[in-house]
């Protein structure tokens, strides 16, 4: 369809006319509008509080090919701030509802929906869009495209480049991001800047419970499973939550504890990050902001990172996070670890998998000229078990190089040896 | 089948972070919008969703294609219709709870011939509005007791003023609260500390005694060393902790290593902070009368109770910390205890303020006492400024020529955004709207820059020209992302100011979408 009069009267302020902060490399005017309209297309990833506002924003910042990504349904509690979802569209899928509203609401703008993972789509998936903006409430996920990104950037085409905008909310705080993959630091070099999910020792929940959040721990991951061994919690089911909260309920009572709600149950098992409309707008808009500005080069754009703090007046940080150069994924250098040789491949492991820098979730680990132990396939497994017992310097030599790989991340992790003595052996916390 | 849903559902992820309290404040939210523009609206949509009371849009433009453009509650279809009734028609579609409204007439005109329109409402939001209106608009909000956010965007910078005559903040939210008394134990604290005998225990029970009988009985052999004083200086603090060490069986006991890390907070006197002894001071503490809102005759009370003991009540919590059970729940409720007894002297006194004054106990309900005592060292009252003084009467001259003096600064775009109004109180029009007259606007909004720093004898030149051509570029332009984030700001100050939960700015704040930076000033 063709654009009403005046549609793009306000951004066209920008797109028509040069400016003093403009790259030179910017030249207003026609080439620069058809190719935000017609060829620039954007993938979002995530459909829920800053993915609604996300397909909004870029909508009405003239963006017309706009796919999103999301594998969640609508829940009631989503309602306080996904505007683009209505009470009779709970249970249907985030994307696809989405999709819809941003495509009848505004003209010409065709919203494509994807409902399902990220992991279902391949790097030629990717490599078709110019921008890629994320709204995701998971690490997890944000490990996987931030990898698949570098992975596909090749310095020698730029257009293997794909500017990642990653956005991120929690109750009164969040923070915007621009990644150009391979440029500047990536979502991995800055890992150990998260905080842990909080964690309570095992110990604690078995033996000394003291506040709520212990006793919900118990009924969840000691409980629960002797009572049901053949399936996990399932944290969306009412039946298998109140279930939780009686039996934590019950354990309160008998320790004098107060406090266990099923609000807070739900709270604890379900690990749930408040979450309103305000913050998610704010942040939405800051990452719709760069893209607009990434497409069109009007003016300049945000290198590289916004902290935005609003519990406390309105606080926000503007800063340059700096390149790692031994990030697993963006950097060339090995990782340095000073490790005691009396380690046991298995509390090494352990260790990787506690460390806030490296985090990984089923790591496989090989040398140059051996496998050390591999997750998968089974009877590799099966046969590297054995070395899980073993000690570092029964299986590594100082001099070798031990990566570190993980099924579901499209990343490899290079690491050196320093045999020390003096470190540290056990450090045994269960995480919740 | 329409699966059950109730507010307590779809409000879950917000009443995590202001609670039942919160939320019904909240709820009696009545707020005017004045002027639809993109910015306003997207403000609303932030306040509508998590469930104010009513909003009313006060507009009397029509809709145009660019309003369509720009503004996501506005279709094609309505080009022409009232920009009041179509923004109200597609927000109110956002939450069924909220009650909605729209006035088809000039919010100047409602300012300057029919004052007493504003006194329906206790928020308003004023979008895009002229300085002189604006300082008018204050002085009712000043009257009638009206929470005043104005906002402005022109391009990719944006202008947030928010001011309340009297801002109570009732419950702060700050991270990492400790009321151990150890420097001036009450007696069930003493009693119950004194009740152990460490070199009478089993490991397992030295292991899991809680930090705070650790300090205690170590304060204790401290003091007798030292007149009875508490350490204060570096070297007496770590006397304690060798004190400490030496009670310890192993390096493995983490109750310990809890004893030594809280040292620092345990030490430093149990105080009334001074945002409260200034409160204490305030007439409206020491002056109750038939006026006086619940705030002040629970301050008042909490000054009385200072009066006597010499600190704030106490709140009655306690931080997790290693220890049994048992003991950890023994220790939980001799502060409880210490809380209810404060509780009970609060409430008590309150009762007799509210006797004298003829008002009914119930009108304070022991929840808004509970919240205060809770909170007591982070409650806060922000008195803004207003306008006129900020224009007129007592510039922040001194703040001003300051900031103008940073490297990152955006008090630049403060003057111009000035100086954007006086150019239209001058030309009748905005600087940049016409494509043909840039070079000519460049020139007269010069002029008006030069007005403006005039008034505040603020050299001329400390403005770029850079800055000035952005802002002519710019051209009054209603940029979707900035005019959404710049709303956004006004909602969750807007949150803020209703619930008195956590800290509003206080008072301005700019937003600069080149360099994608915010910068807040007390003007």
């Amino acid at each position: 369809m063709k654009d009403w009069n005046d549609r793009w009267s306000n951004i066209n302020k920008y797109l028509d006319r040069s400016g003093p902060y403009t790259d030179p490399g910017f030249k207003p005017g026609e080439q620069v509008k058809s190719f935000l309209h017609e060829e620039c297309k954007v993938l979002v990833i995530g459909a829920g509080g800053l993915g609604c506002e996300l397909l909004k924003n870029l909508a009405m910042m003239g963006f017309k090919d706009i796919h999103v990504i999301d594998m969640d349904t609508i829940d009631v509690s989503n309602l306080n701030r996904q505007f683009l979802f209505r009470p009779e569209d709970i249970n249907k899928s985030k994307a696809i509802a989405a999709a819809e509203f941003i495509t009848k609401r505004v003209p010409g703008v065709k919203v494509t929906p994807y409902f399902g993972k990220i992991q279902d789509k391949d790097e030629e998936y990717y490599s078709q869009f110019k921008i890629i903006i994320c709204g995701l409430d998971s690490v997890e996920a944000r490990r996987w495209i931030n990898a698949t990104l570098v992975n596909l950037a090749d310095m020698d085409y730029p257009e293997t480049i794909k500017p990642l905008i990653d956005g991120g909310t929690e109750g009164f705080k969040g923070q915007a991001r621009v990644i150009l993959p391979g440029i500047t630091a990536c979502y991995e070099c800055s890992l150990d800047m998260h905080t842990k999910p909080v964690s309570y020792p095992m110990c604690t929940i078995a033996n000394t419970p003291r506040i709520p959040e212990h006793c919900i721990e118990y009924a969840s991951v000691v409980e629960f499973p002797k009572a049901f061994p053949d399936r996990k919690v399932d944290t969306d089911s009412v039946e298998d939550l109140t279930w939780i909260y009686q039996c934590a309920l019950n354990r309160a009572n008998q320790f004098n504890i107060e406090g266990v709600t099923y609000q807070l149950t739900q709270g604890v098992v379900k690990h749930i990050i408040p979450s309103i409309a305000s913050t998610n707008a704010i942040i939405a808009a800051a990452c719709a902001n760069e893209a607009f500005k990434i497409a069109t080069n009007c003016t300049s754009y945000l290198n590289n990172y916004f902290m935005y703090m609003g519990d406390n007046g309105i606080y926000t940080h503007t800063f340059e996070l700096d390149k790692k150069d031994n990030c697993p994924v963006c950097g060339f250098e090995q990782i340095q670890m000073t490790i005691n040789p009396k380690l046991k491949l298995k509390d090494f492991i352990q260790m990787l998998m506690d460390k806030p820098n490296i985090s990984i979730k089923k790591p496989s680990l090989a040398t140059p000229s051996k496998a050390l132990y591999m997750q998968a396939p089974k009877n590799l497994e099966m046969a590297t078990r054995p070395n899980l017992e073993k000690t570092l310097d029964e299986l590594v030599d100082e001099s070798e190089e031990v990566v570190v790989t993980d099924p579901s991340l499209p990343i490899s992790m290079h690491i050196g040896f320093t045999y020390s003595l003096d470190e540290k052996i056990v450090d045994d916390v269960v995480n919740a | 089948m329409k699966p059950e849903i109730n507010k307590s559902m779809i409000y879950d992820r917000q009443l995590r972070l202001w609670g039942d309290q919160g939320q019904n404040s909240l709820e009696t939210a009545n707020i005017c919008l004045l002027n639809a523009t993109v910015s306003g609206t997207e403000s609303l949509k932030n306040l509508i969703l998590p469930g104010i009371g009513k909003f009313t849009i006060v507009d009397d433009k029509k809709v145009t294609g660019s309003d369509v453009g720009s503004n996501f509650f506005l279709t094609i279809d309505q080009i022409g219709q009232s920009r009041a009734k179509c923004v109200t028609e597609l927000l109110k579609n956002l939450n069924e709870f909220v009650e909605a409204d729209y006035l088809e007439k000039d919010p100047v005109f409602l300012i300057n011939e029919n004052d007493k329109f504003f006194s329906q409402f206790n928020v308003i939001i004023a979008s895009n509005m002229q300085e002189k209106e604006l300082i008018k608009l204050n002085k009712i909000c000043s009257n009638e007791n009206i929470i005043l956010v104005s906002l402005k965007t022109n391009g990719l910078f944006g202008i947030l003023r928010s001011y309340v005559p009297e801002h109570t903040i009732i419950d702060a939210h700050p991270e990492n609260v400790t009321d151990y008394r150890l420097d001036r134990p009450f007696q069930g604290l003493i009693d119950y500390c004194k009740s152990f005998d460490f070199s009478e225990m089993t490991i397992v029970e030295h292991s899991h005694m809680p930090f705070i009988v650790i300090l205690y009985q170590c304060l204790e052999e401290f003091k007798s060393k030292h007149d009875g004083k508490m350490p204060s200086s570096y070297s007496e603090r770590n006397e304690l902790k060798e004190i400490i060490k030496s009670l310890r069986l192993n390096n493995d006991e983490e109750n310990f290593d809890e004893a030594e890390k809280s040292i620092f907070k345990a030490c430093k006197p149990t105080i009334i902070p001074s945002q409260l002894k200034e409160m204490f001071c305030d007439i409206k503490c020491s002056n109750i009368n038939e006026n006086s809102s619940n705030f002040w005759i629970i301050i008042n009370a909490f000054a009385d109770f200072a009066e006597r003991h010499n600190c704030l009540p106490h709140s009655g919590i306690i931080p997790d910390m290693k220890s049994d059970t048992e003991k950890y729940v023994e220790l939980q409720n001799i502060y409880r205890k210490k809380f209810q007894e404060d509780f009970y002297e609060i409430r008590q006194k309150v009762n007799t303020t509210l006797a004298q004054i003829n008002r009914p106990i119930e009108s304070i309900k022991d929840e808004q006492i509970i919240t205060m005592i809770k909170n007591g060292s982070d409650l806060r009252i922000i008195r803004y400024r207003t306008l006129e003084d900020e224009f007129i009467n007592q510039p922040n001259v001194s703040l001003i020529a300051q900031s103008l003096n940073e490297e990152f600064n955006n008090m630049v775009y403060y003057l111009l955004f000035r100086a954007v109004d006086h150019f239209y109180e001058t030309h009748y029009r905005y600087p940049g709207v016409d494509n043909d007259s840039l070079d000519n606007d460049l020139e007269l909004l010069k002029k008006s820059v030069e007005v403006i720093t005039s008034q505040y004898s603020i050299d001329y030149s400390l403005i770029p020209e850079e800055a000035m051509q952005e802002i002519v570029r710019a051209g009054m332009s209603e940029i979707h992302t900035v005019s959404s984030l710049v709303g956004a700001l006004v909602s969750q100050e807007i949150l803020k100011l209703v619930t008195c939960q956590y800290t509003p700015m206080n008072n301005t704040c700019i937003f600069n979408g080149i360099q994608t930076t915010t910068t807040s000033y007390d003007l």
